[in-house]
């Protein structure tokens, strides 16, 4: 174990700043000393190479000098040009072969840790205890397991790079300067220079790129709106608006590219005009020693050879101080995706199984006490962030195979409370099942115990078995069984493929109230105790949602807690808690509840009207 | 085909730009100067040191080198920019014209095509374009103006080494050439592969709660390993391919100009060339790599654009099958709607699946009608033919008396308004979403209809300026509705078609709705395809269309009282399970 090992922050918040943020120059340092940990072996390799790739063109240098210098002097020449032309051809086709072994080794490192550190993400987000609470949208999500990887990733290739580009650069400066060492001396600063100004203007080109990546989500935003919302363009006749907001988007990612080009080119001219200014510094110091012979033409050649790689190569360090303070942020956001991982769990070191079986899944046993008997919540309060919505001292009491409905005002938390319980977000409170003390409810509350359909239920672009099922081993008996309670299997007859049919993106080949009852399907199959659902019934016309209900109630074996405000449910439930601004200001049955409850008699008149 | 199709873009596009792509011209052909006097320069230097000449004339060399090789970098970053906006400007415009053009298209078109792929063609195939303009004419004219110029030199130096660089060059564009297609179909492969890994974590991350409550992580994750590999495997089989392409031209490169140096010391040898032409010779070879690979990856570039053409061109060769060749104006005020004996069919290829037979009705100005039915019955189709979406493959669709076909398509979307199931919201805002982007009308105006859609609190409390989230969020689904009434209030028609959403909504919103639909009712004929029994008690006619049929059109109270309608079971049926009171 290195020094570098940190401790987990913990879910509690101990408050104790994680150490690579205590001093970000070292600690980004440990962070790249960690990464490299994946593949040590493999990276130490790519070093070696990368190492000979960039430190090579010293000897190229050399090897021109000597050749002209062994021109210049003609017959007399301590040695035949032509031993140095050759070793020059012999030189060129080694260089590019240790390249090309270089980079393959190179493409399976990077492809390897970028998939490390997004399993490790992703893996975190969806299986680690606790709860997690995205705090930007899945697309937004997906830029930090995109570019923000790839930030850390080219960090550690910086380094890969570094040795042998310090080699070069040291070698080749210490070469230039036995030659001449005033010279060298002078030609150091725009070449420094160099440096500085990359250093710079690095990040504004990186801030130049997002805007030109803006605005062409903007222009892209606008075309699939447009033509997503086709039908309703052509209603409303508004197609020379929309063409006309279309050609304003354009001017504006026009300019965006053009300032990018213009910072570009104008940073690669510094670059390449630097190098320039260098060579004809030298001609310029020279031009008196050549002719009398103090300075050789060799001599001449080395600086001409050394001096634009040299140039190329101190930008890289620019560079590379740039990419160390972009890199700490890159992580940063990285954790703040994963809401509370620690280090341990982001750059978990267990190797990607690229090969090989996996093995079976372990199957999900059913133990007694997972049988509900009873479920008693107390206590349970929890707030958005930055805002004043949530619940407060929630408490209530569900008995084997009732059924209870949560009923409320829009806005009055009712979402919030199931997703409270079942730890999808983290709030405060006691929840105990059968009497025992849940401890983390989001790991407890899943199947063979518990079962979740949200309010806006996701498909993915799968089969319609795999977006029923979500795991190995269900029988196509079970999927079936539950499609049909689900009130799917009409649909089932008649999509091509059936349970095989692939739903597209986000299920965008069924219609909502397909999607919905896909997964009331997915609940039904888990076979749980206890079935949490949210608005079954938003999207379904009434004669499916008739049905729905009558084959729910026809077949309930489990117990269930469900957030709705239609009258079939609200009849049928054996408690009913009604929900206000976040308490719960009532419970019983319908009758009770229309006595006495004024919220319970609105929602019931607007329903039922 | 494909060369006149790029000879009549590049006239299109590129003569009104005429100016800049003569400057551009100018430019490149001074680079081109500039980029092969540089070494010319070194080499009298060196020549110069060699033979003693005056320290003056070497220090005028070198300035000289200095001045050149600045102003040729000067240069170069002119012309890439003039490139660059050379290409943005023509491809917006094409860009444009296409996106017109589709909007034209009618909506057979449109079902058979998803926004993405319209994203695609009209995004993706015109950058391609894009670059052929910017970048092809303008490289592959540098490229080969600058090959050229090394050419004439070295043929000037001497006709041996005129030769041997000819021979070089065209081993090498016929090496690069034969093999260019590596480096493409690998960059093709390794897009396709991250889109799918980032598709796959992009859902998983949407359907974070699903996964999580359900205890699906692990079986997700596992599903990854799988995604992962697919990504480990083809990303470095495309990267290693792109790395020998790469090696490939870099290793003939670096032989090339080995090969340089020992040709340059053989002709110094037999005394035929000086000392400064054999780094000449080292230097050209280094000064040709660049426009050699330009060449072949813009010959690549050229053919993923000619792609681009020739699917854009299909595209500009489709033609609506709804012709605008109507002259008449529906009259303002509600108008009368008629089918007369309508049959319609939607093409699916080459077979026609029927829809409607024989559909005959009519409703005087300012009916409302209500549409029941199963799904897929024919209620939506009816309602597009009254918004002439579709024309009805025989019968007749009449509106205020006029037969569709004979009235301009601008006056039937001026006077027939739709709200359809999916109210479709622009990342835009509220101001936008509700107009369109048309920013002509006032915000008293927009407010005043705000208010009558139920949303003028909502909207005094957010603003017209607020921007709504990617398909519509922080909307709730009354209020998208409510959205839709005030857009169809904006346009004020005589005949409204509401296709009526099913989704959820709380009693506030339902109370806003009521309201919003009984303003939207009052004078005007409306027809409407309910879900909500609140919504149907509030029509004067009911028609119940099943499998293409009218097979019951009345009154609603009469149709109501007769216990035997379908109507009435209808509502017994649905009104019993809505109502708690059955079984």
């Amino acid at each position: 174990m290195t020094a570098s090992k940190t401790q987990p922050t913990g879910r509690t918040g101990s408050g104790k700043p994680p150490p690579w943020r205590a001093d970000p120059a070292d600690s980004t340092l440990a962070l790249a000393i960690r990464l490299v940990r994946y593949r040590p072996a493999l990276y130490g390799f790519m070093f070696v190479m990368w190492a000979i790739i960039h430190g090579s063109p010293l000897l190229a240098g050399v090897l021109v000098g000597r050749i002209f210098d062994a021109l210049v002097d003609g017959p007399e020449a301590a040695s035949s040009p032509w031993v140095w032309a050759w070793l020059f051809v012999v030189f060129a086709v080694a260089r590019n072969g240790v390249i090309l072994a270089g980079d393959v080794g190179w493409a399976r490192y990077w492809v390897d840790q970028s998939l490390q550190l997004r399993r490790n993400l992703l893996r975190w987000l969806l299986e680690a205890d606790g709860s997690r609470v995205l705090r930007s949208s899945p697309g937004e999500a997906v830029s930090t397991f995109r570019d923000d990887v790839d930030d850390l990733l080219e960090y550690v290739e910086n380094y890969v790079d570094a040795g042998g580009i310090l080699v070069f650069s040291a070698g080749s400066l210490a070469i230039m300067a036995t030659i001449d060492a005033r010279l060298t001396l002078i030609l150091l600063v725009p070449l420094v220079l160099i440096m500085f100004v990359t250093q710079a203007v690095g990040p504004q080109i990186r801030n130049r790129r997002r805007e030109m990546r803006l605005a062409t989500e903007n222009v892209t935003g606008l075309i699939g709106e447009t033509f997503g919302a086709v039908q309703a363009v052509k209603l409303a006749a508004t197609e020379q608006a929309m063409l006309d907001e279309f050609g304003r988007r354009n001017v504006v990612r026009r300019r965006a590219a053009l300032r990018d080009t213009l910072l570009t080119e104008g940073l690669k001219s510094l670059n390449i005009n630097m190098s320039t200014v260098s060579v004809a510094v030298v001609l310029l110091m020279w031009a008196g020693a050549l002719t009398d012979g103090s300075r050789t033409v060799g001599e001449l050649v080395v600086f001409l050879v050394y001096l634009p790689r040299l140039t190329h190569y101190l930008a890289f360090f620019g560079h590379l101080v740039a990419q160390h303070r972009r890199t700490g942020v890159a992580y940063e956001r990285m954790r703040a995706l994963a809401v509370d991982a620690d280090d341990d769990a982001l750059l978990d070191l267990t190797r990607v199984p690229l090969e090989g079986e996996l093995g079976e899944l372990p199957a999900r046993h059913r133990h007694p006490s997972d049988h509900l008997t009873r479920l008693d919540v107390s206590g349970m309060s929890y707030r958005y962030p930055g805002s004043s919505d949530g619940i407060d001292a929630v408490a209530f009491t569900i008995d084997r195979g009732s059924f209870t409905v949560i009923a409320g005002r829009v806005g009055s938390g009712k979402s919030t409370i199931v997703r409270s319980l079942l730890g999808l977000v983290p709030a405060d409170g006691e929840v105990r099942w059968n009497g025992t003390l849940i401890r983390d409810r989001a790991s407890f509350l899943v199947p063979p115990r518990s079962a979740y359909t949200p309010q806006i239920p996701r498909l993915f672009s799968d089969s319609l078995a795999y977006n029923i099922a979500l795991r190995e081993g269900t029988s196509s008996d079970e999927i079936n069984a539950a499609a049909r309670l689900a009130v799917l299997d009409v649909d089932l007859a008649r999509l091509t493929g059936g349970l095989d049919a692939v739903v597209g993106a986000r299920g965008v080949k069924l219609s909502g109230g397909q999607v919905q009852r896909s997964a009331v399907a997915r609940m039904f199959a888990t076979q749980a105790d206890l079935l949490v659902f949210d608005d079954l019934s938003s999207a379904l016309d009434l004669h499916t949602e008739a049905e729905l209900w009558s084959r729910l109630f026809d077949h309930r074996q489990a117990t269930c807690l469900v957030v709705s405000h239609r009258p079939a449910a609200l009849r049928r439930a054996d408690q009913i808690l009604v929900v206000d601004d976040g308490r719960i200001v009532d419970r019983g049955r319908l009758d009770e509840l229309l006595d006495r409850s004024p919220v319970m008699a609105e929602l019931w008149d607007a329903e039922a009207r | 085909m494909a060369t006149t199709t790029h000879r009549s873009l590049l006239a299109a596009y590129l003569l009104p730009l005429r100016g800049r792509v003569a400057s551009l011209a100018a430019v490149l052909l001074v680079t081109t100067g500039l980029q092969l006097v540089v070494p010319l320069l070194l080499q009298r230097f060196i020549d110069g040191a060699i033979e003693g000449a005056a320290q003056s004339a070497l220090v005028a060399a070198g300035l000289a080198y200095l001045v050149v090789a600045v102003a040729n970098q000067a240069f170069s970053a002119v012309s890439t920019y003039l490139g660059a906006d050379i290409g943005w400007a023509a491809t917006n415009r094409l860009r444009e014209d296409l996106a017109e053009h589709l909007l034209t298209l009618d909506m057979r078109f449109h079902t058979d095509t998803t926004p993405g792929e319209m994203i695609e063609r009209v995004d993706g195939d015109v950058t391609a374009v894009a670059n052929f303009l910017s970048r092809f004419v303008v490289q592959l004219l540098g490229a080969g103006l600058l090959l050229l110029g090394v050419l004439v030199v070295a043929w000037i130096q001497s006709p041996l080494i005129g030769l041997a660089y000819s021979c070089f060059v065209v081993v090498v564009l016929a090496l690069a050439f034969s093999t260019r297609h590596m480096a493409v179909a690998a960059a093709e492969a390794e897009r396709e592969t991250a889109a799918l890994l980032y598709g796959f974590i992009e859902e998983r991350l949407a359907a974070i709660d699903d996964i999580r409550a359900n205890g699906a992580g692990r079986f997700a994750m596992r599903r990854f390993v799988g995604v992962m590999r697919d990504y480990y495997f083809r990303t470095t089989a495309a990267w290693i391919k792109r790395t020998r392409y790469r090696v490939l031209t870099n290793t003939v490169f670096w032989v090339g100009s080995a090969l340089a140096l020992v040709f340059g010391v053989w002709l110094v040898d037999r005394g035929t060339a000086t000392i400064g032409t054999a780094y000449l010779l080292y230097q050209y070879v280094l000064l040709i790599q660049s426009p050699v690979e330009q060449v072949t990856q813009e010959f690549t570039e050229f053919q993923k654009a000619a792609g681009g053409i020739v699917r854009i061109d299909q595209y500009r060769s489709v033609t609506t099958a709804l012709p605008d060749d109507g002259e008449a104006t529906l009259p303002d005020g509600p108008l009368a709607v008629a089918f007369e004996r309508v049959d319609f069919a939607y093409e699916d290829g080459d077979t026609r699946q029927p829809v409607l037979s024989d559909v005959s009705f009519e409703l005087a100005p300012g009916t409302v009608l209500g549409l029941l039915g199963r799904t897929g019955g024919g209620k939506t189709t009816t309602t597009r033919l009254v918004s002439r979406l579709y024309d009805p493959v025989a019968g007749t669709v009449r509106i205020g008396g006029l037969d569709l076909r004979t009235v301009a398509l601008s006056s039937v979307r001026r006077r027939v308004g739709v709200v359809t199931q999916d109210v479709q919201l622009f990342r835009a805002s509220v101001r936008d979403n509700l107009t369109f982007f048309d920013d002509e009308r006032s915000d008293e105006e927009l407010l005043g209809l705000l208010d009558a859609a139920g949303l003028g609190h909502w909207v005094r409390t957010i603003g017209l300026g607020t921007v709504l989230g990617p398909g519509g969020a922080g909307l709730s689904a009354g209020e998208s509705q409510l959205l839709a009434f005030a857009r169809v209030f904006l346009q004020d028609p005589g005949v409204v078609i509401l296709d009526e959403p099913a989704s959820r909504l709380d009693p506030a919103t339902e109370t806003l709705v009521a309201g919003a639909t009984e303003r939207l009712f009052a004078d005007r004929t409306v027809i409407i395809v309910a879900h909500r029994l609140e919504t149907v008690r509030r029509v004067d006619q009911i028609m119940v269309i099943d499998a293409g049929r009218v097979v019951e059109w009345g009154v609603r109270a009469e149709l109501g009282a007769d216990p035997a309608s379908r109507y009435s079971r209808l509502v017994a049926a649905s009104g019993a399970v809505l109502l708690g009171e059955g079984s």
